[in-house]
C-alpha cells in the first residue's frame, strides 16, 4: 500500500466515506431492479454508481475493487444498450459482486489489504452470464490472493505472500521466529501511542513481520487493547521482552515458534482461499468502520446556533459574577459562582473550538478540481502547462470553500487563458516551453493565504494605466491593483482582453464582500502574475472590540484595528469640510461615528475634549473613528443582518451580547471605501 | 376546510396573512433602536439569538405612529429562513378561510395599492384584506404602500 503521508490518509478517509455512500445507493437500486428489472432509471443509476466507484478506487490503487466495479459497469452498459436482459441468475451474480465490493471496502476500512479477497469466482460468473470478455487470468495473480488465518494463539494474524517470503528469508539467515503478544492496561486512556512505543522499540532491534492490529496506520483506539506481533530476530528472548518495558504495557508473552508451528503458519494459505468469498454473503453484516461521520450542514448549523447561545449565557454568567463580586455579602456563593463560571468559560471555549473544527475541511476538496481543469483547458488552448499544488491539507471553513470555488477557478482560467503565452511565444522569449501555474494555501496567523502564480507574460501596466486613467506618480505596483476595481474589465473593448486581468473586479468583489477577505496582485512584465488572497479562518466568529457611540453599541473586528488612541483638538486638522487626525505623522481621515450613523444633526457627543479614537486600516486606506467609549473585547458570534437595517451597508453583521444588548458590527472596509470616494463629505 | 389565517388590525383596517407564514407572535418588548434604519423600522428584537428587524406597519402604511399599548403584538413572519417582525395594533383572531369566499379582484380597500393585496374577504361584519406581507417588506422604503 502506498499510503504513507497525511495527504494519503485523508484521501483514503474521503474515499471510504464516498464509497460507503455509493454502496448504499447501489444496494438500493439493485433492490429496486430485483422488483422491476426493466426500470431504466435504476439501470442508469447503477451504471453511473459503478462507474464512479471504478474510477475512484483506481485512483487510490485498489485494483481489485476497481476491476469488480468495472465489470459491473460493463454489465450495466450492455443492459442499458439492450444487449442483455437481467435474468435471475445474472441478478444473483450482480448481488454477489456487490457483496464482494462491500466486503473489500470494509477490509480496507479495517486497515487490511484488498487482495485478501478472491474475486475470481465472482468475476467468472459475471463473465459467463453476461457474455463479457474478461482480460486474461494473468490479471489475477494466483498466489497473491490467499488470506491466511494463522495457527491458534495467533488467530487474528493474517499472512500475505510477502510475509511468507519474509519468514523464509529470516529462517535462511538463521534467525528465530517469535510471536509476541501483549496488552495495554485498561486504565490507559489512549492505547495506540503506548502500543506504538513497543512496536517502535521492536523495529529498532528486530525484524517485525506483521502486527495485529495494524501499527503503521492508526485504527480505532480500542483495537489496541491486545496486540500480536510476529517478528524474527537472532537476539535472546529477554532482550526482545525488554522492548515491552513501557508504562501500562501488561502481560507480554513471547513464544518462540518451532518448526511445526511455522509450517502450520505457512501452509494455512491453501486452505483459506476458498472460504474467503463464501463467508461474505450478507451485506448488512459487514460494517464499514469509518473514522469520520457525515453531518448535514443543517444539523451543523443547528449545533452552531446552540453554541452561539451557550456563549451568550456564558457571558451573562460572567457579568452576574462581576456584579455579585461588587457586593460584600454572600462570600461562599461568590466562590461557587466563580468556579462555575470558570468551568463554563473553559467548556464553552473548547466546545466552540471543537464545533469550529467540524466546520473546517481541507482545501484539497477545492484544489483537487484544478488538475483536471488545467489539463482540459490547456489542451483546448494548445498550451503546455504544468500545475503545481501546495498546502492541500490547509483547513478552511466549509462555507468559505463554497464561495471561493468560482473566483479561484476564474483566476486559474485567467492565468491559462491570458497569462501564459503559447509555446511559440515562450520560445521566442527564451522561456521554457512548458508554462507553470502554482496554487498554494497556507495558514498565517489568523488568516489563510492562497496564492495563484504563473510564469506568463504578466499584466500590461501601460494598458491598465490608460484604462483606469492613473497618474504617472503612482507606482506600477499600485497601478495594477486597479484590475480589482469594480467595473474595470468590462469598461470597453471586450475583444482585446489580455493583459488586463479579465473579470478580476468580479473576483475581488466576491472575496472582499462575501468572504471579508483581501486580494492583491503582483506582476512582472514578461515574468508572470501572482494573485494573493487573504481570507479569515472563519466567517462566523470574530474577535472584536465593542464600543459605544451616542447610546448605541457597535463592534469593530480586532483584525481591522491598528491602535486605539486618545484624540484631542491638537491632533486634529481641518481641510475644507474634512477633518484629519495626525496619526504618527501621517494625516488620516477622521470620522465622527455619531454623525456617520445618525446624521450630521446628531448631538456632538464630546467635541472639544479628549475623545477615544480607533485607528482602523484596510488596503484602501486608514481612518480614525471617534467613539464615545471603548467597552470590551469579545469573541462575537456573527449573524447576518437584514438588508432592511443596512441599506448603507455600513454593517457586516449583528450579534447579541450576554445581557441581551444588540451589537452592530462595523464594516470598516466599506466605511473607508466611502471616505476615500468622498461619500461622507461634510460629515 | 380552508387554510388558516392570522387576522390583525392596523388603524381601522383588518388585515390577514396565512398562518404558515407566521413563525411566532410576541409582545412588543425590548426593541433596540437601529441607527441608519428607515423610519418605519422601529428597531431590532432578539428572538432566540436571532436579530430580527421590527417593521412598524402603521408607519409603513403612512398612519400616525400611535402609542404602544398592551394590545400591540409583533408577528414574526418567516420566508426561506429569513425572519421579520411586524408590529401590529392587535391580533384579532385566527380564521379558517375557504378560498372560494375570497374575492380575487384586488380592489383598493383602505387605499392599499393592489399589488400588496392578495384578495378581499367579507367576514361577518367586516372586510378583511389578505396582505402580501413579504412584498410589503421587500419594497423599497421610498415606495408608498398606499395609493
Amino acid at each position: 500500500m502506498a499510503f504513507t503521508g497525511l495527504d494519503d490518509k485523508k484521501l483514503l478517509r474521503a474515499f471510504l466515506e464516498e464509497a460507503e455512500e455509493l454502496l448504499e445507493k447501489l444496494n438500493e437500486n439493485l433492490l429496486e431492479l430485483e422488483k422491476d428489472s426493466g426500470n431504466p432509471d435504476s439501470i442508469n443509476e447503477v451504471f453511473r454508481l459503478t462507474h464512479s466507484l471504478k474510477s475512484e478506487s483506481a485512483l487510490l490503487g485498489f485494483n481489485h475493487l476497481s476491476e469488480l466495479a468495472h465489470r459491473l459497469e460493463d454489465v450495466f452498459d450492455r443492459i442499458r444498450g439492450e444487449n442483455l436482459t437481467l435474468s435471475r441468475p445474472l441478478m444473483d451474480a450482480i448481488f454477489s459482486a456487490s457483496d464482494l465490493i462491500h466486503e473489500i471496502i470494509s477490509r480496507i476500512s479495517a486497515g487490511q489489504i484488498e487482495t485478501q479477497i478472491d474475486t475470481r469466482a465472482v468475476l467468472g460468473e459475471l463473465k459467463q452470464l453476461a457474455g463479457l470478455e474478461l482480460p486474461g487470468p494473468s490479471q489475477q495473480p494466483l498466489e497473491a490472493e490467499a488470506a491466511v488465518s494463522a495457527a491458534p494463539g495467533s488467530a487474528e494474524l493474517t499472512l500475505q505472500p510477502f510475509h511468507r517470503l519474509q519468514i523464509s528469508e529470516a529462517l535462511e539467515r538463521g534467525e528465530k521466529l517469535f510471536l509476541l503478544s501483549l496488552k495495554v492496561a485498561e486504565e490507559a486512556e489512549i492505547k495506540y501511542p503506548r502500543a506504538y512505543l513497543v512496536f517502535n522499540n521492536l523495529e529498532l532491534i528486530t525484524n517485525v513481520i506483521q502486527t495485529v492490529p495494524n501499527m503503521t496506520v492508526p485504527q480505532d483506539d480500542r483495537l489496541y487493547e491486545r496486540i500480536v506481533i510476529l517478528l524474527s530476530s537472532d537476539l535472546p528472548e529477554d532482550q526482545i521482552l525488554a522492548t515491552c518495558a513501557v508504562d501500562l504495557i501488561e502481560e507480554p508473552e513471547l513464544e518462540v515458534l518451532n518448526r511445526s508451528r511455522i509450517d502450520e503458519l505457512m501452509r494455512q494459505g491453501d486452505r483459506v482461499e476458498q472460504t474467503a468469498i463464501r463467508t461474505s454473503r450478507p451485506t448488512g453484516s459487514a460494517r464499514i468502520e469509518s473514522a469520520s461521520v457525515r453531518v448535514g450542514t443543517e444539523k451543523l448549523n443547528e449545533i452552531w446556533q446552540l453554541v452561539g447561545e451557550l456563549t451568550i449565557y456564558k457571558a451573562q454568567l460572567t457579568q452576574l459574577h462581576d456584579r455579585l463580586s461588587r457586593r460584600r455579602e454572600n462570600e461562599s456563593i461568590k466562590g461557587e459562582v466563580e468556579r462555575a463560571s470558570d468551568s463554563l468559560e473553559r467548556i464553552t471555549a473548547e466546545m466552540q473550538q471543537a464545533i469550529m473544527g467540524t466546520r473546517m475541511v481541507p482545501i484539497a476538496i477545492l484544489f483537487n478540481k484544478f488538475p483536471r481543469l488545467v489539463r482540459d483547458l490547456s489542451r483546448k488552448l494548445g498550451k503546455n502547462v504544468e500545475l503545481e499544488i501546495q498546502g492541500k491539507d490547509t483547513e478552511i471553513d466549509r462555507t468559505i470553500v463554497e464561495v471561493l470555488s468560482d473566483p479561484l477557478t476564474h483566476i486559474i482560467r485567467n492565468s491559462l487563458d491570458h497569462g501564459l503565452e503559447d509555446p511559440e511565444e515562450r520560445k521566442k522569449a527564451n522561456k521554457p516551453e512548458v508554462g507553470r501555474i502554482s496554487v498554494s494555501a497556507q495558514q498565517q496567523g489568523g488568516k489563510i493565504v492562497i496564492e495563484v502564480a504563473d510564469d506568463g507574460r504578466g499584466l500590461d501596466v501601460a494598458k491598465i494605466r490608460k484604462k483606469a486613467g492613473i497618474d504617472s506618480d503612482i507606482s506600477d505596483e499600485e497601478a495594477v491593483q486597479n484590475i480589482f476595481s469594480p467595473g474595470f474589465s468590462t469598461k470597453e473593448d471586450v475583444t482585446d482582453l489580455s493583459g488586463r486581468g479579465v473579470g478580476m473586479d468580479v473576483v475581488a468583489t466576491r472575496i472582499r464582500e462575501d468572504l471579508k477577505g483581501e486580494v492583491e496582485v503582483r506582476s512582472v512584465t514578461g515574468g508572470g502574475t501572482m494573485i494573493r488572497i487573504l481570507l479569515p479562518l472563519t466567517l462566523t466568529i470574530l474577535h472584536s472590540l465593542v464600543i459605544s457611540c451616542a447610546g448605541y453599541y457597535y463592534a469593530i473586528p480586532v483584525q481591522d484595528i491598528k491602535e486605539t488612541v486618545k484624540v484631542t483638538e491638537q491632533n486634529i486638522s481641518i481641510e475644507g469640510e474634512n477633518e484629519y487626525y495626525d496619526y504618527e505623522g501621517q494625516k488620516v481621515a477622521l470620522l465622527r461615528l455619531d454623525s456617520v450613523l445618525l446624521g450630521p444633526s446628531a448631538e456632538p457627543s464630546s467635541r472639544g475634549q479628549e475623545t477615544n479614537g480607533v485607528v482602523v486600516a484596510q488596503r484602501r486606506g486608514t481612518a480614525c473613528l471617534l467613539v464615545d467609549e471603548l467597552v470590551e473585547e469579545e469573541d462575537l458570534v456573527i449573524k447576518p443582518i437584514s438588508d432592511l437595517l443596512n441599506h448603507r451597508r455600513l454593517f457586516s453583521g449583528v450579534t447579541v451580547l450576554g445581557d441581551g444588548r444588540i451589537i452592530f458590527i462595523l464594516d470598516t472596509a466599506r466605511i473607508i471605501e466611502i471616505i476615500e470616494s468622498g461619500g461622507f463629505d461634510g460629515v | 376546510m380552508g387554510e388558516k389565517y392570522v387576522v390583525f388590525q392596523i388603524g381601522e383596517g383588518n388585515y390577514s396573512i396565512p398562518l404558515e407564514e407566521v413563525f411566532q407572535i410576541i409582545r412588543y418588548e425590548n426593541v433596540t433602536g437601529v441607527p441608519t434604519a428607515p423610519t418605519f423600522v422601529d428597531g431590532v428584537i432578539n428572538v432566540g439569538g436571532d436579530v430580527i428587524p421590527v417593521v412598524n406597519l402603521r408607519t409603513r402604511f403612512s398612519l400616525e405612529r400611535g402609542e404602544v399599548t398592551r394590545k400591540n403584538r409583533v408577528i414574526i413572519v418567516q420566508k426561506q429562513e429569513v425572519r421579520y417582525g411586524v408590529l401590529v395594533d392587535s391580533v384579532r383572531e385566527i380564521l379558517d378561510l375557504d378560498q372560494d369566499s375570497v374575492a380575487s379582484e384586488a380592489a383598493s380597500v383602505f387605499g392599499m395599492k393592489s399589488e400588496f393585496v392578495r384578495g378581499i374577504v367579507k367576514i361577518r361584519d367586516y372586510l378583511l384584506v389578505l396582505l402580501d406581507i413579504f412584498r410589503v417588506l421587500s419594497t423599497a422604503p421610498e415606495v408608498s404602500i398606499k395609493e
